[in-house]
């Protein structure tokens, strides 16, 4: 028996254990869970569509000072969901931990609410691909680039990573490893460029630091905690590690270092390049006043050409960001459905029977993410004076949503280990030692933090948008769940035999109708 | 100031990388899967 063979068996076996069958085709090495969540915290895409927006509020010191203060944070939130994916290794992740830590109704909130910001974030990133190709085929193709054609872009889009998504792992897999390198060597080209190039050289390092410079009307601490949104957003997704555990050779390690280093290596790659972007700007008060301020700092710096080949090439690792963070939803609503979590949780608990998929719950991601968007269309073209922009919109939704989602199980990880519940004979093989509890009080501190600035105005809209979703789900779980949501615990009642048979239809690919889908 | 204060702030981030970094390396060393149990919630 190979190396190989011997992990998938004994993954197999330690996903059993939680009563679930092997239905995912589990083949992601470690770079390839690396991957996924470097390609959905993509330093091309939060850092440079929201460029303007920390420039603006921020000034040149929000990429010197609030590019590695928030990287530092998330670092510890991250720190503490590697430990928690290592201990429990279920595609559920979030809502899987707080359920077995808590309760399934924890559980179920915690589910929702990641479901809220994962809605945000595929929605946030597809619209900033929209926003960064429609111009370009707008000049392609001679029409006027408008809201609604932005909407098009972003349903095509879409739809292209619905397509990708549905036909299967290994392809998204292979995408994600090219998409990782891909990020690397854009950063490398536009780095070195800027280095040798750049028109009139570089500012002096002090720049990169210099504070008390807004562009806003607000005052200049104020305006920089706002301004936070541009690295609040970029880190986040990286939990997709934790998601496709069930498709992740070796998992209780590998799944770990996906969280933890994709972070670790984008705070340092996105320094790196917001450094020398920064460094090169000419004009601070024209950039942050530019359509897209990025852009517009390379295209002073470097010309029109450059600054266009580096939008085609910017705008291309952005639908790499989308196209992973399409898996890492239909993975949490795959895992979420087979709990019966959901309306319709038959329906995208369903494995695709040729590509071994969740093939529905992909394409009630699309849908629902492009759904969001259209919402917030429809509130633009009634209400056309509206001070707030769609991405920061997206983005500020998507950063609380996923932020709460990460801080409940950090939180009951906490209470559970005080209690003697979670002891350290639960711990995977990736854990903090006598840390662990001290960096988990620092994420949560965080969290509670970064969710309120995501919601202050400007971005209040966004504060509407999650308290208007948390009313609903309070309803939606005393009119019905609270009664009827078995939880992951129930998975537990299942016996060997019915979980081995599941994992025998699927290798004969003679399931994955709504009558052979889980049954708790 | 503003120049060594920032530069602080990113040594710190980089030497805490590193120590999560060790520190799970460690652990994963020295991991003993015979004193593992799963943390099933019952």
């Amino acid at each position: 028996m190979n190396a190989h063979v011997h992990h998938n068996e004994k993954d197999k076996q330690e996903l059993n254990k939680f009563g679930y069958a092997q239905e995912l085709m589990r083949s992601m090495g470690g770079f390839s869970n690396f991957a996924i969540s470097f390609s959905i915290i993509s330093i091309l895409t939060g850092a440079v569509s929201l460029y303007g927006h920390g420039l603006k509020y921020g000034g040149p010191g929000m990429m010197g000072f609030g590019w590695p203060l928030v990287a530092l944070f998330v670092m510890f939130v991250a720190a503490c969901l590697a430990e928690l994916a290592s201990a429990i290794p279920t595609a559920g992740a979030l809502y899987h931990w707080a359920a077995i830590l808590k309760s399934k109704r924890w559980g179920w909130y915690t589910a929702w609410i990641n479901l809220v910001g994962q809605i945000g974030i595929v929605a946030g990133i597809d619209y900033s691909v929209a926003i960064f190709a429609d111009p370009l085929l707008a000049s392609a193709f001679g029409y006027t680039s408008t809201i609604t054609t932005t909407l098009i872009v972003f349903a095509v889009i879409l739809l292209s990573h619905g397509i990708f998504n549905h036909i299967g792992i290994k392809m998204v897999a292979r995408l994600n490893d090219f998409s990782a390198w891909y990020h690397i060597a854009i950063v490398a080209v536009l780095v070195v460029t800027l280095a040798f190039f750049s028109k009139g050289g570089l500012n002096s390092v002090d720049y990169l630091f210099k504070v008390g410079e807004t562009f806003s009307d607000k005052p200049y601490m104020f305006a920089f905690l706002i301004g936070l949104l541009q690295a609040q957003w970029t880190f986040t997704g990286f939990d997709a590690s934790a998601h496709t555990i069930e498709e992740t050779i070796n998992p209780r390690v590998r799944a770990p270092w996906g969280i933890f280093t994709s972070v670790a290596y984008s705070f340092v790659i996105g320094f790196i390049m917001l450094a020398f972007v920064t460094l090169s700007i000419k004009d601070a008060g024209a950039a942050a006043g530019a359509d897209n301020s990025f852009i517009y700092v390379i295209s002073q710096a470097l010309g029109n050409t450059f600054g266009n080949v580096i939008l085609w090439l910017v705008t291309a690792a952005m639908w790499f960001c989308g196209l992973s963070s399409i898996t890492s939803f239909s993975r949490m609503m795959y895992a979420f459905s087979r709990d019966k979590g959901m309306p319709f949780s038959g329906q995208w608990a369903q494995i695709s029977k040729k590509f071994r998929t969740p093939a529905k719950a992909i394409w009630l991601a699309v849908i629902l993410s492009f759904l969001l968007a259209f919402i917030d269309y429809i509130i633009k073209s009634v209400n056309p004076d509206t001070s707030y922009t769609t991405i920061a919109f997206l983005t500020a939704v998507s950063v609380v949503g996923l932020y709460l989602a990460y801080g409940i199980p950090i939180l009951l990880k906490l209470l559970a280990v005080s209690q003697g519940k979670f002891q350290k004979k639960h711990l995977g093989p990736w854990h903090l030692g006598k840390y662990s509890n001290f960096i988990a009080v620092i994420a949560l501190l965080w969290i509670v933090f970064i969710c309120i600035i995501m919601v202050i105005p400007p971005n209040e809209m966004a504060g509407y948008a999650v308290l208007g979703m948390l009313i609903l789900l309070i309803i939606m779980d005393f009119a019905y769940y609270k009664k009827h949501f078995p939880g992951p615990q129930a998975a537990l009642n299942k016996s060997m035999e019915e979980i081995l048979r599941r994992e025998r239809e699927l290798e004969k690919g003679s399931s994955s109708g709504p009558g052979v889908t889980h049954r708790a | 100031m503003g120049l060594t204060i920032g530069i602080v702030l990113i040594a710190v981030a980089c030497l805490f990388a590193v120590w999560i970094v060790r520190l799970a390396g460690k652990s994963i060393r020295e991991f003993d899967e015979s004193k593992h149990e799963s943390f099933l919630g019952k």
